[in-house]
């Protein structure tokens, strides 16, 4: 008895693109309720206000680098305990963070912090016990952002403890400062480079060494509070460190003002022409394809200029592009879109974030451990070498083995991937002889590996 | 046609049972129950291929390590203590560690001296001293002087160290069978995705090329299919099962594809991917067992470690003492065990560890104050010609 593949309406179909392309994938049962509505269902999350309740009473990037503070005040013979419950407070916040993805009703929103945290990548790679400061970077100056003006994420992120431990600018203190005159001073161009090649004006924006420099001078003296400081372990600007001259920024002569400078400085840089470009570019690579079209990259930087540099407003202009839409899946899953999507196809019950991070370590990508100065690639060609695939595959076979599922396998096929299944693909899963060989097609099909 | 009769039986007999609703909740429970006359539970995770111990317990306090292993060695490996450390990818150990639950014998070897993963697979798994000598399993052995508990295998087939006459059953069995066609299959859906179905046939390509290369090492996939990746995503149910009243109190989890003869890796790749599904597999183990992870020791052993300088495609070539390590809430961790050989040429046996320690005194120690197994017991019937190993004393708590 063959069943015929069934005609999708277009609600249909928009439902199972929002839910995959800009969410995190369809549990069984989802697509009906999404296709009442799928625009809606995107901008409704948008009204997102208060952190998931799986991460919210973790403690945030000051109290950590607090502790780090501490452990190195302390005797030596203490570092190796702190670096181990470092480690373990890293994996058990990164577990919650995992969790909250997986339960949210929000998973536009947590594609975004997910994506914002990626263009702001801070890593864990080299300092394991930095840790829990990476995951708590996430919670503090991405995700309260997320949608507003890009200038106060960007602050946050710069006066960020980890960032400005990890980038070295915690120490950069300018020649010309109250501290450097003495000769004891070392100017860091390290966040500067950073800031205006990556997060900012990226590669192709027009900037010389001369306007890092000037941004590094600006940024001299903001630095981490030491445990006697008025704020310990968090964000303290010194004076005394401060580089003190007129600098030249961007072709204008940015005036003295100490922390004003470098506040300064960043809104410049959220308003400059190719910051929208990159950001634009940036964005549609990670949502769409590696290769966007262009008139998708322009959608979105009509969305940031229009409004001033406004996130919700380039969300907004993500869901009305028409380019965001085309039926084709293109981007391949990463391993945390794959991770995500595959335990939620198969439903499983989960009350820890454990099992879903772990994953993510098993197929090459371990939270909070990106590579250092890059991130993470999100083109196809890296996660689909022929050892990684291999190993891709062989885990996707073994969720099929261990996670039994009650539909046969053509109709789950259709609850987890809706009209993105292809008639090949349905056909092969009515002919599949079990449920293991017909979930394992599924989850090694194409359709699924894309999104 | 028989498949669909045994499934029907099975539904039948659960709905039967008074352990029907327990075994609802897990949704495919159907091991048949047994009284069992101990609370305490051993799991054995065996590891086929040759664990490369060095690269997951690395020597960081040993001055030839990283010269040995090149650009194998691990850079930056966690420190347990002031000699060992711990792969990055297996972090999930370290709160094992922590608590002092994981104990870890580095150069361990059972009497098997060469190379051959058949014939060192057998000695291991009869307890044997000889790779022809005894042709049943030293757990089955150990059950058949047991009252009660029944051996449970989470593999497709019975494996070696459960064979024998005393009972034993194979968790799902049906869905632990090799997929076959598995990549034909995959190569026909995806024929119109250009691209993943290239990758897909260079990653199989690859695969084939790394058999060809090495022919006579070629694993015998016909009695163990379930590879790191299936154990990790298995494991949590077996942990749940393991914790109810009436289930197994002897498990077997058994993986291959840990002979990394070809681009090991250091910190990332093929090995650290597998290392992070063990340690993976380890914590859900403990996660689905809950409470009585208090009373259980989980032994994860290999038939053999690796050599110390990579080979000719990146890997490692096998031989050698390997590590052995205890985990569990009964087991009194936190230490390394046994003298390290040390990694100086004239130390090395055959470029491999040589062996400080033979894993079946480490199996005698744990029976015998986990399990309270008497020395005859353990000498004459499950380590038979064992006299001269005396068994490690103080692993549990």
């Amino acid at each position: 008895m063959s069943v015929t593949y069934p005609e999708f309406s277009d609600a249909e179909i928009k439902a199972a693109i929002a839910a995959t392309r800009f969410g995190f994938g369809l549990r069984p049962g989802e697509l009906a309720t999404i296709a009442s509505g799928p625009e809606q269902w995107l901008t409704a999350q948008l009204d997102y206000a208060s952190p998931p309740p799986e991460i919210r009473s973790l403690p945030n990037g000051p109290s950590h680098m607090k502790r780090v503070l501490e452990a190195g005040a302390n005797r030596k013979s203490t570092h190796r305990t702190f670096i181990h419950e470092a480690i373990q407070q890293g994996q058990y916040e990164a577990a919650q963070t995992a969790l909250a993805v997986y339960n949210s009703p929000n998973p536009f929103v947590e594609r975004l912090v997910k994506f914002w945290s990626g263009h702001f990548t801070l890593s864990a790679a080299k300092l394991p016990h930095f840790a829990p400061l990476v995951a708590a970077f996430e919670r503090d100056a991405i995700r309260p952002n997320v949608l507003g003006p890009f200038t106060k994420m960007l602050l946050a992120v710069v006066q960020h403890p980890a960032m400005l431990a990890i980038w070295g600018n915690d120490r950069s203190t300018g020649p010309m400062s109250d501290l450097g005159w003495n000769g004891n001073y070392r100017l860091d161009q390290t966040l500067a480079r950073e800031i205006m090649g990556r997060y900012t004006m990226g590669p192709q924006g027009e900037f010389f060494n001369g306007d890092v420099q000037s941004l590094a001078a600006m940024l001299s003296g903001w630095t981490i509070g030491s445990l006697k400081s008025r704020n310990p372990g968090g964000f303290l600007y010194r004076e005394d460190w401060h580089q003190i001259n007129k600098k030249r920024f961007l072709r204008r002569i940015m005036p003295e003002g100490g922390i004003l400078e470098g506040e300064a400085a960043l809104e410049l840089l959220t308003h400059q022409e190719s910051t929208g470009w990159h950001l634009a570019r940036s964005m549609a690579q990670y949502f769409i394809a590696d290769a966007p079209p262009d008139g998708l990259v322009r959608d979105l930087v009509n969305g940031y200029a229009d409004s001033g540099g406004d996130l919700k407003a380039m969300a907004l202009a993500l869901i009305n592009s028409g380019y965001a839409w085309r039926p084709a899946v293109q981007k391949v899953k990463t391993p945390e879109d794959l991770v995500f999507s595959t335990f939620k196809a198969l439903d499983v019950p989960l009350t820890d974030g454990r099992p879903l991070m772990r994953a993510m370590q098993i197929l090459g990508q371990p939270m909070l451990k990106a590579p250092h100065r890059t991130g993470w690639p999100t083109d196809a060609a890296f996660w689909t070498g022929p050892d990684m695939l291999a190993d891709r595959l062989d885990w996707l076979t073994g969720m099929a083995r261990a996670n039994g599922v009650q539909l046969p396998p053509w109709q789950h096929g259709l609850h987890v991937l809706g009209p993105l299944l292809t008639p090949r693909t349905f056909r092969a899963l009515q002919v599949a002889r079990d449920n293991v060989t017909g979930v394992g097609t599924l989850l090694n099909s194409s359709e699924f590996q894309r999104r | 046609m028989t498949q669909d009769t045994t499934m029907l039986s099975r539904r039948r007999f659960l709905t039967h049972t008074a352990l029907g609703l327990a075994a609802a909740s897990l949704p495919w429970s159907n091991i048949a129950l047994a009284q069992a006359a101990t609370e305490k539970r051993v799991v054995i995770v065996l590891l086929h291929g040759g664990l490369d111990g060095v690269s997951l317990f690395p020597p960081h306090g040993d001055h030839h390590y990283r010269e040995l292993r090149g650009p194998l060695a691990i850079p930056e490996p966690i420190e347990l203590s002031e000699f060992f450390g711990l792969h990055p990818a297996a972090e999930a150990l370290l709160p094992f560690w922590a608590r002092g639950e994981l104990l870890v014998f580095p150069a361990t070897a059972s009497p098997f001296q060469g190379t051959d993963h058949s014939a060192a697979r057998r000695v291991l798994e009869t307890g044997g001293t000889t790779s022809d000598g005894l042709k049943t399993g030293w757990l089955n052995r150990l059950l058949q002087g047991m009252e009660g508990p029944k051996g449970l295998a989470v593999q497709n087939d019975m494996p070696l160290i459960l064979k024998g006459p005393a009972a034993t059953s194979i968790w799902q069995k049906e869905r632990l069978q090799p997929i076959e066609g598995l990549h034909e299959r995959l190569g026909f859906i995806n024929e119109t995705d250009s691209f993943l179905a290239h990758a897909l046939s260079m990653s199989r390509r690859r695969q084939l090329d790394d058999q060809a290369v090495l022919p006579h090492d070629v694993m015998d996939h016909t009695t163990g299919s379930l590879n790191a990746f299936d154990q990790a995503a298995v494991a949590p149910y077996i942990g749940r099962l393991l914790a109810t009243e009436d289930g197994p109190r002897i498990a077997v989890l058994e993986s291959t594809g840990w002979d990394m003869h070809q681009r090991q890796g250091a910190e990332h790749g093929r090995q650290a991917r597998r290392f992070a599904a063990l340690a993976a597999t380890l914590e859900g183990l403990a996660a689905g067992m809950g409470p009585v992870w208090d009373e259980t020791v989980v032994l994860v052993v290999s038939e053999f470690g690796r050599k110390l300088q990579p080979n000719a495609w990146e890997g490692t070539d096998n031989g050698g003492a390997t590590a052995t390590f205890a985990l569990g809430g009964s087991v009194k961790g936190g230490r390394f065990l046994g003298k390290w050989p040390g990694l100086s040429p004239s130390k090395l046996n055959n470029g491999g560890l040589a062996p400080s320690m033979d894993m079946r005194a480490i199996f005698k120690g744990v029976l015998s104050d986990h399990l309270k197994i008497s020395a005859t017991a353990l000498n004459k019937s499950v380590f038979p010609g064992s006299d001269d190993i005396k068994p490690i004393t103080g692993l549990i708590r």
